[in-house]
């Protein structure tokens, strides 16, 4: 009822807009700054002065930026696979089993989160050394997999929650194993719950700018992030025209993956969430 | 079944992106200077592999004169050197997480802000002990010596050094009807009147207003005014009337529009470049961005020079902020012999030339201040004379000094929004760095 007074539907509406506006305003602001001319780049219009694709066709020449695209393609698909392959067994063990020291587990995992991810830089950062990892694509592989696994593992784990456990048993009843019933009967439910991990652990290591500027100073594996930041932000000038456009290079990606498969991120965010 | 052909297909994506990750630790690098981790395969036969580290390496500005630098090292020692980049706000943060992970690191590029942080952290080497004293002296003046002295160690070798002061465009004030520049307080806001009046599209003076650089600007017009942050023993001496007039000039500069809120040092820098700024503070880098922005080398001085920040009454003292750039050898280094020999390499007439001529970076041993191209360097001159009288920022030996910068900038920004009187931002001010 309280829905269709003009009251609610007037606040709705200003609420959605006043939020939308502080989403999309400098999203628009950068592809505005974007398209300007150099000289221009400071001017506050937006898109009502002259406009020139001269910034974003340098950044799409540039042999140097699509090596560091390269880079976070192939660190940033590899680590949200081999996340989300973990996040699943770890769940499904968190889930359907019952064993001696499960919940303090499943509790250090949570715990783990508390720490800022600045901190532990320093412990993995020694530990890469160590393994001579350091500078290659393993040591980001490695650190985005630890970052996806606490949510990665604790959604997983809700999702599986859902699926119910007679399932399990009339599988069994049937002389399927656990190998059997875990790949061909629960995980292929829980393809959803995978996809929102996949994409999660996606844009975590797409994002990431601290550990991909430590881990790696190597210029050809770059990622983008780390990348853009040292060759756009300098101490005495920072291009910002190029800035803005290899920032709407970077985000095209990320924004094709979401909105083609944010159906499943949504679904799988939200599954656990209401016990039913 | 689809979803088991799905399984199979991420499955084996992700087998095949991680053996891809694998060999990816093979590739070779573009250039054999710009690598993270030195590989002792690729070393010269009989030399030895060292790490250099910074930023302006990085830098587009910068990038094809360190890689002349290297170059010329490498020529002359058979040895290699490896630059690992960062940016020049994350230098300090990286040198010491390198430090600390005991990863390879021989010889780092820091500026004055940089090296309080690193030298701190108790990893540098003393260049006395390395090159010997009598070497540093003969070298460096004692004032660019003293820069990087702490308690008796020569911690930081001098790479280039000269004032943080203000820096106009003889153009835009000659357009105002400006013929000199203003010398004290009074003609200068006379002067931001003029430019305002007759290029109303310019920003008169883009002082820094947000970031770490709006503590570095207010500095040396607090000291401009009679104030200070710290006494002498370290108190806090913010909570003065010479504090109190200096926030208010601020103010009145913004109410009548000859400065601009959300002002960083980059964007005045560009903002400069385009001809849309009169005034502001920068230290000799400045040329680097007129130079980007198309200007010839020896044009520079027409469109961007030097001058003594304006004083409140004739007769005292033009204030700026010294600025620098070291180089610093670490305690841990297997390398302090190579890497001194490169630091010596860095600093000779000719690498310290070519860095000037195309860059702007003042040379700082006796020898190169000597030359004749740098001696009669009119856009240099400038800087050079406020460097007779620059100090050292009042946080510039502080661990906390990023903290204390803070609370000056955000205090600061609350009285030119308007939200707090001169007199509560200042005594704001004291509180919070007496708090620390």
């Amino acid at each position: 009822m309280f829905q269709k007074t003009k009251a609610f539907r007037a606040f709705f509406w200003i609420s959605l807009i006043a939020i939308g506006f502080f989403v999309f305003f400098p999203l628009l602001w950068m592809i505005n700054t974007a398209l300007k001319p150099t000289d221009q780049t400071f001017s506050s219009y937006f898109f009502t002065g002259p406009l020139t694709f001269d910034n974003i066709l340098h950044i799409l020449t540039d042999a140097k930026i699509m090596t560091y695209l390269k880079n976070s393609l192939i660190v940033s698909f590899g680590s949200s696979l081999m996340a989300t392959v973990v996040c699943s067994f770890a769940g499904y063990s968190f889930a359907k089993f019952r064993y001696r020291g499960r919940k303090f587990v499943m509790g250090m995992f949570m715990m783990s989160q508390a720490f800022p991810q600045a901190i532990l830089l320093l412990s993995i950062y020694a530990l890469m050394n160590r393994m001579g990892l350091l500078g290659s694509y393993w040591a980001l592989l490695i650190s985005y997999v630890v970052f996806t696994l606490p949510v990665g593992t604790w959604t997983l784990k809700s999702y599986f929650d859902q699926i119910p456990d007679a399932l399990m048993e009339s599988a069994k009843i049937d002389g399927a194993g656990h190998w059997r019933i875990m790949t061909r009967i629960i995980f292929p439910m829980a393809v959803p719950g995978m996809i929102s991990i996949a994409i999660y652990g996606f844009v975590w290591s797409w994002n990431d700018l601290l550990y991909s500027m430590t881990l790696v100073t190597d210029t050809s594996r770059r990622t983008l992030a780390s990348g853009l930041v040292m060759t756009f932000l300098g101490e005495a000038s920072t291009n910002w025209g190029y800035m803005m456009a290899a920032s709407i290079v970077a985000a095209i990606p990320v924004t094709i993956i979401f909105v083609f498969l944010q159906r499943y991120f949504i679904q799988g965010l939200t599954a656990g969430a209401v016990k039913g | 079944m689809k979803l088991r052909k799905l399984f199979a297909m991420l499955l084996a994506g992700a087998l095949s992106l991680s053996l891809l990750a694998g060999c990816g630790s093979g590739d070779t690098p573009p250039a054999a200077s710009q690598g993270g981790q030195p590989d002792s395969s690729q070393a010269p036969e009989g030399g030895t592999e060292i790490v250099w580290a910074g930023w302006s390496g990085e830098e587009e500005a910068s990038k094809a004169i360190f890689q002349r630098m290297m170059e010329t090292y490498e020529k002359a020692s058979g040895n290699d050197v490896t630059w690992v980049g960062w940016t020049w706000a994350d230098t300090a943060q990286q040198l010491l997480i390198r430090t600390q992970g005991k990863e390879q690191l021989d010889l780092a590029q820091t500026d004055i802000g940089i090296f309080n942080t690193v030298a701190a952290a108790g990893v540098l080497a003393d260049w006395n002990d390395i090159l010997g004293k009598d070497f540093m002296d003969a070298t460096f003046e004692q004032s660019a010596l003293s820069v990087g002295n702490i308690d008796g160690k020569q911690l930081g070798m001098p790479w280039s050094m000269a004032s943080i002061t203000m820096v106009y465009n003889p153009e835009l004030l000659s357009a105002a009807g400006w013929d000199k520049i203003p010398a004290t307080i009074a003609e200068f806001e006379q002067c931001l009147a003029d430019i305002k009046a007759a290029s109303p599209e310019v920003v008169p003076y883009a002082v820094s207003t947000k970031d770490a650089t709006c503590a570095g600007d207010f500095m040396p017009w607090l000291w401009t005014f009679g104030g200070a942050i710290f006494n002498e023993d370290g108190s806090v001496a913010l909570n003065s009337e010479a504090a109190v007039a200096c926030v208010q000039w601020y103010q009145g500069l913004m109410e009548k529009g000859y400065i601009a809120m959300d002002t960083g040092r980059g964007e005045a820098r560009q903002l400069f470049a385009q001809g849309k700024v009169a005034f502001y503070d920068d230290a000799v880098v400045a040329k680097g961005q007129a130079v980007n922005n198309g200007v010839a080398p020896e044009d520079v001085v027409n469109v961007c020079s030097a001058m003594p920040r304006p004083v409140l009454n004739q007769g005292d003292k033009p204030q700026s902020t010294m600025w620098g750039h070291m180089l610093v050898a670490f305690k841990d280094s297997a390398h302090q012999a190579e890497a001194a020999e490169l630091a010596k390499t860095l600093i000779s007439d000719e690498v310290a030339l070519d860095y000037f001529e195309n860059n702007g970076m003042p040379p700082v041993t006796k020898s190169a201040a000597g030359l004749d191209q740098v001696k009669n360097d009119a856009y240099l001159n400038g800087f050079l004379s406020s460097t007779a009288t620059a100090r050292l920022e009042e946080t510039a030996r502080m661990t906390n000094a990023s903290e204390i910068k803070t609370v000056i900038t955000e205090e600061l920004q609350y009285a030119l929004l308007g939200q707090k009187t001169a007199e509560q931002c200042v005594a704001d001010m004291a509180a919070r760095l007496e708090a620390l």
